[in-house]
């Protein structure tokens, strides 16, 4: 019969196709298997052309078995080329993906804006608000409400430039604390950070311009062991979760008690290196509780508020932390330093 | 100051090690530094950092005071007793002109002095503390002073003129010559020690040349005082001339040790070296005081410190620091404070103290019992400024930090506000003594910076203040701005080849600025300070100015050393501020479909887009959602003075979809308004 004769046609052609497929040793081979078997003239496409020639029921039955077979053809076809092609791999489709990129170039902030700006999110965290404050200022704010008397030597430490008319170019960001006091009544949670000057040289570590931010927290019940509680938690947060404080009596006009404050050092971890002088500390700012002559200065009443401060140089904390020997290099801003950062 | 540990111990008995003595001081807040062994004077020296507010520190005596209170033992007094028998000296007069300069002012005269040097003994202490050692009499009112804390003089009396001291101003323009050699033109706001004729010194800082103590002297008047600390300090400072003594005096020194210091000098002279005999102190003013009284109550320590300390713990350290409790009933103090502790005034200091002895290490660790928000206080700008920030970086600038202190020199003649400026009078170099006008002179001077490095393109911004005066007044005003630099071209990457950066590079920063902060920037001709005049744009927004840019003016790149086309704009950070739009409002997108058109014209090649662009939208019947620029260029296949421009539109409407009629019947009206307009015409190719 027409019909047995043509499926066992089909099943050879697909027995030896197969036979021949789990031979190839590349794609041409699959190529050839697939124009011989499949291709306009290929042995299983002659076989489809012919079934016209055949009765409605043998088309029905041959057919099947051609299609069949055909499917099975192909799938293995395309199975042993994708692992053929995964093996060889394809020119076409190489990626060299080790290439740069191609990237919308980014900018970078400054090291010293980093700093301050990571400061800032962490006692923002805390619940500190940020204000601004102004460089060009007058005595009365740099010096009389942070009770630094005129000819008193308390004044040496704050050396100050003065413009034509008689003000004064900050010295220190305290000034934030008057500027705020005096207009606005506690509670108070403030941080303001920015520019200040003094007169000294310019060298490795000395510049006549930098950077400090001040915080400072006034309320009806505020001690100096929240100020202590304050500054570690920010200590952990910026520097590291194990990293401890101190406290070391210092003398500043406008706090009483006064401290510096230092942290075991981040380099050694308290043992002891080149960067904490082998003393396993490092100074990172001053602070205390708000003097009462400062409240007394801004017109509050008198015993009512507590308050602590707080302000730490930008330039030594971000020096300290990127390994940075020289202060000049922040104003230089040479692109190939601002890079590293 | 210097500090001996062979002199120190002198005080202080106690079997500790100096290192960790070293150490207990640093943590009382008497800092130690450069603790280091001197083998010629076999003895350990070591710095100590005292602040303004501890004058006792300033001699042995306070320091071993400060040691004994740490570790609970006697301090040793040194002896004031030299058992010599004093002469009544009658002929000899002190009188004070300025009391309220000088409250009081002590002589003693000492006959037959053999001034000889110092023994050795003598000569390793003060070489100890950096002094050196002259004869025996000035070398021991040195001894006394860092013994003491209290300085004194000794003038040869027989240079003295007129048996007379008098204490008073200074003759304004009067000439002195002090024991360093210098001339000093005196203000009548110094106070001076004169004798019957001329001044022999100025008071409290240095003695005169003329009444030197030399190896000649035979007779001496010792002088000890106490002068107003301020008036010292403000000779000290104006005259530029600070010694051991005027430190002294201008942190106050101890009114009780006036007197004693005398007697302790006398009991040292006797020992190393022979006089004839000795006068009774002739004085003006008065050395007693007002008994010094604090009292607190105990709960001011847990409500002001945090911690609870208990009544015998409190007195045992008030007692330890040399203070007398006076009265102690159950949870209040009274506190007798001594004449060598000036700085105790209030009970905050008592508590500081009570404090700082305890340990600071002991206070616990506590949060505020609130941190709560003030409504009162906002920050607008600074949410901005971040903002603009963020849009300069993703735009590829650099943040620089240059110095705000700039020359005026390079610039100031190409000012149009030159009387604002706000200048420095004490700067620390000529060349920085101009607060910056406008942000563009620090930037150059970065620019230049690194054009000299070989950084030759650069994407850089500031934000930062310009100063200028506003009324002689207030104070000056200071604007925050920020300021964008281009110099150069796109760095070279292997997809694609380098190309000059432009002025619309630089435009291209400002409107992603402008995207950031929600509100559409202008920009219009016109003429600002610094830049080519045929290249100076404004920048608004919402009508108002909020900036310029441009190319910077040739003649200001010269004054730099810079050769290359700068293009830069300043924007002023307030303005923007107040017109921004943080706060987006949703706009429905259209469920109906979009359709888009392009259309292609040949305009005047000075028609501005933007021009055309509006037009545009002005005759869309509001249907068009969107807009943007596709084409712009003009070349060999348009007529001359022709360019080409096209724009990619989409029309849609959210309540209905639009015909293909409506959509060309719109189309044909943008046309023949942009060729009524600018004479457009379709390009035909």
């Amino acid at each position: 019969m027409v019909n047995n004769e043509m499926i066992a046609r089909i099943e050879q052609i697909e027995k030896e196709a197969l036979e021949v497929l789990s031979a190839a040793q590349d794609n041409q081979s699959i190529e050839n298997i697939r124009i011989e078997c499949l291709g306009k003239k290929g042995s299983l496409t002659k076989i489809l052309k012919s079934l016209k020639e055949l009765s409605p029921d043998e088309k029905k039955i041959v057919g099947k078995h051609v299609n069949i077979a055909k499917s099975k053809l192909e799938t293995l076809l395309k199975e042993k080329k994708t692992a053929f092609d995964t093996q060889t791999g394809n020119i076409k489709d190489f990626i060299d993906y080790t290439l740069p990129g191609k990237r919308v170039e980014l900018g970078r902030r400054h090291p010293i804006m980093q700093t301050i700006e990571e400061i800032c999110q962490i006692f923002k965290e805390i619940g500190f608000q940020v204000v601004d404050g102004r460089e060009i200022e007058t005595e009365r704010y740099n010096f009389t409400i942070l009770n630094i008397p005129l000819d008193h030597p308390a004044r040496d430490a704050f050396d100050t430039f003065y413009t034509e008319d008689g003000a004064l170019l900050r010295s220190q960001t305290s000034t934030a604390q008057g500027r705020i006091m005096e207009k606005i009544s506690p509670p108070l949670a403030v941080i303001s950070y920015g520019k200040v000057y003094r007169p000294d040289t310019v060298d490795a570590t000395h510049s006549f311009m930098f950077h400090q931010m001040e915080g400072f927290l006034v309320d009806t019940n505020v001690t100096f062991s929240d100020l202590k509680g304050v500054l570690h938690l920010f200590a952990k947060k910026f520097f590291g979760k194990d990293t401890n404080i101190r406290f070391r009596p210092h003398f500043f006009p406008f706090t009483e008690p006064s401290v510096e404050v230092d942290i075991t050092c981040f380099a050694c971890h308290g043992s002891g290196c080149p960067v904490c002088s082998r003393s396993g500390w490092i100074e990172i700012l001053g602070a205390g509780s708000i003097d009462p002559a400062v409240f007394e200065q801004v017109g509050y009443e008198s015993g009512k508020y507590k308050g602590f401060a707080f302000g730490l140089g930008i330039e030594r904390i971000c020096m300290l932390r990127s390994n940075i020997h020289d202060i000049r290099y922040f104003y230089e801003n040479n692109i190939s330093f601002l890079k590293q950062f | 100051m210097k500090v001996s540990e062979r002199w120190l111990r002198n005080y202080v008995s106690i079997k500790k090690s100096i290192e960790e003595i070293a150490q207990s001081l640093t943590m009382a807040g008497l800092e130690v530094k450069n603790l280091h062994y001197d083998k010629e004077l076999d003895d350990t020296i070591f710095e100590v950092e005292i602040t303004s507010n501890r004058p006792d520190w300033l001699s042995y005596l306070g320091i071993a005071r400060e040691v004994a209170a740490l570790y609970d033992v006697p301090v040793t007094y040194p002896s004031f007793d030299h058992q010599v028998e004093r002469f009544s000296c009658n002929d000899f007069s002190i009188t004070i002109k300025e009391s309220s300069l000088c409250p009081f002012y002590a002589g003693v005269i000492i006959e037959g002095v053999e001034v000889k040097e110092s023994p050795k003994e003598i000569q390793d202490k003060l070489c100890a503390v950096g002094l050196r050692p002259i004869n025996i009499v000035v070398d021991l009112t040195n001894i006394v002073l860092f013994e003491l804390g209290q300085p004194m003089h000794a003038f040869d009396l027989d240079l003295l003129k007129g048996r007379k001291i008098i204490v008073k101003s200074a003759k304004q323009g009067e000439k002195f010559t002090a024991i360093n050699h210098e001339e000093y033109t005196l203000r009548k706001d110094d106070l001076m020690i004169c004798d019957n004729e001329k001044s022999v010194a100025i008071a409290g800082v240095m003695g005169g040349l003329e009444s030197e103590v030399t190896a000649t002297t035979k007779n001496i008047l010792l002088e000890s005082a106490f002068f107003n600390p301020s008036s010292i300090r403000n000779t000290s400072r104006y005259h530029i001339i600070s010694s051991d003594s005027s430190y002294r005096f201008e942190r106050k020194v101890d009114l009780g040790m006036v007197r004693a210091a005398q007697d302790r000098f006398i009991t040292l002279l006797k020992q190393y070296s022979t006089f004839a005999r000795v006068s009774q102190v002739v004085c003006d003013g008065a050395d007693s005081m007002s008994e010094m009284v604090i009292a607190f109550n105990l709960d001011e320590i847990p409500q002001t410190i945090g911690i609870e300390i208990d009544s015998g713990t409190v007195k045992n350290i008030l007692e330890k620091l040399g203070l007398t409790v006076k009265d102690n009933s159950a949870d209040s103090f009274k506190v007798s404070v001594p004449s060598f502790r000036p700085d105790l005034e209030r009970p905050i200091d008592l508590l500081e103290e009570i404090t700082r002895i305890y340990g600071y290490d002991k206070v616990p660790e506590t949060l505020p019992p609130r941190i709560a928000q003030n409504d009162a206080l906002e920050d607008k700008v600074g949410g901005i400024e971040r903002r603009i920030k963020g849009a300069c970086v993703a735009s590829g600038c650099f943040e620089v930090v240059p110095f705000t202190l700039v020359n005026e020199e390079k610039f100031g003649d190409l000012s149009s506000v030159q009387n604002k400026f706000v200048r420095i009078v004490n700067p620390q170099h000529k060349d920085l003594r101009l607060l910056r006008p406008s942000l563009i002179p620090s930037m150059l001077e970065v620019v230049a910076a690194n054009l000299n490095q070989g950084n030759l393109n650069l994407k850089l911004f500031e934000i930062g203040s310009a100063y200028l005066r506003t009324s002689k007044k207030d104070l000056p005003s200071e604007t925050k701005t920020c300021c964008i630099v281009l110099v150069g071209e796109t760095e070279r990457k292997w997809y694609q080849h380098p190309s000059k950066y432009t002025l619309l590079d630089l435009k291209g920063i400002v409107e992603n600025i402008s995207e950031q902060v929600g509100c559409e920037f202008g920009f219009t001709k016109g003429q600002f300070d610094y830049y080519e005049v045929r290249c100076s744009y404004g920048i608004t927004v919402k009508g108002k100015q909020c900036g310029h840019m441009g190319t910077l003016d040739s003649k200001l790149l010269n004054r730099y050393g810079v050769e290359t086309e700068i293009f830069i704009c300043e924007l002023d950070v307030a303005t923007i501020s107040e017109c921004a739009l943080l706060e987006k409002t949703h706009k429905e997108i259209s469920k109906f479909p979009v359709v888009k058109r392009d259309i292609a014209v040949i305009v005047e090649h000075d028609t501005l887009v933007q021009d055309v662009q509006n037009t545009i939208i002005e005759h869309a019947d509001g249907l068009i959602t969107h807009i943007a620029l596709i084409d712009s260029f003009a070349g060999k296949h348009l007529p001359k003075g022709k360019k080409n421009i096209a724009f990619s539109m989409e029309f849609s409407r959210n309540d209905r979809t639009l015909s293909g009629e409506e959509i060309q019947r719109v189309y044909d009206d943008i046309f023949t308004s942009l060729n009524k307009k600018f004479k457009a015409e379709y390009r035909t190719v």
